[in-house]
């Protein structure tokens, strides 16, 4: 029987697209689906021992996909256009990214971390700055390609064209190196696109916002100028939070102010 | 991995006046004794920004040329359907800090860590205390110690921090039919568009 799960993010024959198409979807979420797409398709033979899966971006998702499925024995391969992983967090050194921001009042909100039971997920996440969690993610991707040698990262690396099926039931696909190295046509089981999101800039009518994941621009705000601040996401709230204190998250706060998260939290019932 | 492995991570400075051609020469040497780092620190302030971007890159496109070459043949057997034996795994690179000071990094507004990021380094302010330089591994050990301070505790409390479970396929062959059917797929110009956004790492950023 055809996976519910896999067929709602089916794009083309044997191609999955779980990122930025499917906007907004928080960093967790994206792992969440890595994880399932890659335990869905090895559970309905399109990824196994002799069927190889293509992951595209190396962002959150797509590395959790790629070193969730070579630890399940599957040779993996991951592209990304860029010449590292993370390429949004890696740069951001003012966004406070929370893996349970949404959480509260459930327990695990206070310790702001996930997976938060295990099984393990391959990313361990604690609440910190995008900058941060980029290295430690980095750092666990790389333990990753030496502990399973089946997985394969090629950086400034893309797919060129649409995959196509071949007679065996395996997919065709071409990736080309941004460095023009000569094209590279595996022959693979799946492909699982996870893109995401971009930088995340909000436009609305002649007002554009910044990119989500830049470098804080009210850093040097003059007692003068005015900011607006437009809806009430957690980008905004954070831009707020950082103009109002010049901290970059609430916990940075009540830590300056020596409260226990506990206090914290009773705050946050109240 | 165990998360305990996570707080074992080998950093070193980039000596002051060293080309990428002379890290990667020196990590060649290293890889061949099985040794590795897992990451090193580009002192961005020393060089001038434009320098370290110009450093990142040049860094990271001859890793990548090289580990081009010498990964081919590791490439080309994984991706058979059937790999004649177990692909010998290829020498993985350092993950590339730059610390570069605020102040610098401030008048871009984040330009410089965009292009840096795109390059393939991970982009951190430089504390204005001098002694921290000095003693550049102990302190981001520290800090990724602290960074993952939470989930040690929690697993030191739980006890059963698990290799991942394994996951079955179906019996004999599966059953492709559905997932190539075209009841659920893009018309060319979306998916065209989903090419595009994985094009979209914006090799602009990294001056390419």
């Amino acid at each position: 029987m055809a996976d519910p799960f896999l067929l709602s993010h089916l794009v083309h024959p044997l191609c999955f697209d779980i990122g930025g198409r499917l906007a907004p979807i928080s960093i967790r979420d994206q792992m969440v689906r890595a994880r399932t797409a890659v335990d869905r398709a090895i559970e309905q033979g399109l990824i196994g021992p002799s069927r190889p899966l293509l992951v595209i971006g190396a962002g959150a998702a797509g590395a959790t996909a790629a070193i969730r499925s070579a630890a399940q024995g599957v040779s993996t391969i991951l592209v990304e256009a860029a010449s590292g992983p993370f390429l949004r967090q890696a740069g951001c050194r003012t966004r406070w990214v929370d893996p349970v921001q949404y959480d509260w009042p459930v327990d695990h909100w206070q310790r702001r971390l996930y997976p938060w039971t295990p099984p393990a997920m391959p990313l361990p996440w604690s609440a910190g700055p995008a900058n941060q969690i980029a290295l430690a993610w980095a750092l666990a991707l790389n333990r990753a390609r030496r502990q399973y040698p089946r997985l394969q990262v090629m950086y400034r690396t893309i797919l060129v064209g649409r995959p196509v099926l071949a007679p065996s039931g395996l997919l065709q696909v071409r990736l080309s190196s941004l460095r023009a190295l000569p094209l590279f046509a595996p022959l693979v089981g799946a492909v699982l696109s996870c893109v995401g999101s971009g930088t995340e800039k909000s436009t609305h009518g002649n007002y554009a916002g910044f990119d989500f994941w830049t470098t804080d621009p009210f850093q040097r705000l003059g007692a003068t100028d005015h900011v607006l601040i437009s809806g009430g996401g957690d980008g905004a709230l954070q831009d707020y939070l950082r103009v109002v204190t010049g901290r970059k998250s609430a916990e940075e706060i009540y830590a300056q102010l020596g409260m226990p998260l506990a206090i914290e939290h009773l705050l946050q019932c109240a | 991995m165990q998360l305990a492995q996570a707080l074992e991570v080998a950093i070193e400075m980039v000596p002051r006046e060293a080309g990428p051609e002379q890290v990667l020469a020196g990590l060649a040497a290293q890889s061949s004794k099985a040794q590795h780092l897992d990451a090193i620190v580009l002192d961005a302030d020393e060089r001038g920004l434009e320098n370290a971007v110009e450093w990142v890159r040049t860094f990271h496109g001859e890793y990548l040329r090289r580990q081009a070459v010498a990964a081919a043949e590791a490439w080309e057997n994984a991706f058979r359907p059937r790999p004649s034996q177990e692909p010998p795994s290829p020498p993985v690179p350092p993950v590339l800090i730059v610390l570069a000071s605020p102040d610098r990094l401030n008048q871009g507004l984040g330009d410089v860590e965009a292009r840096l990021a795109g390059g393939g380094a991970v982009v951190y302010e430089k504390p204005s205390d001098p002694g921290w330089l000095a003693n550049i591994a102990d302190r981001l050990h520290e800090e990724l110690t602290e960074t993952y301070a939470r989930f040690w505790a929690a697993e030191q409390r739980t006890g059963e921090w698990q290799e991942p479970e394994a996951v079955h396929g179906p019996e004999g062959q599966p059953d492709l039919a559905p997932y190539i059917a075209p009841l659920y797929q893009l018309s060319d110009e979306d998916f065209e568009a989903l090419l595009e956004r994985g094009r979209g790492a914006d090799p602009l950023a990294t001056g390419e």
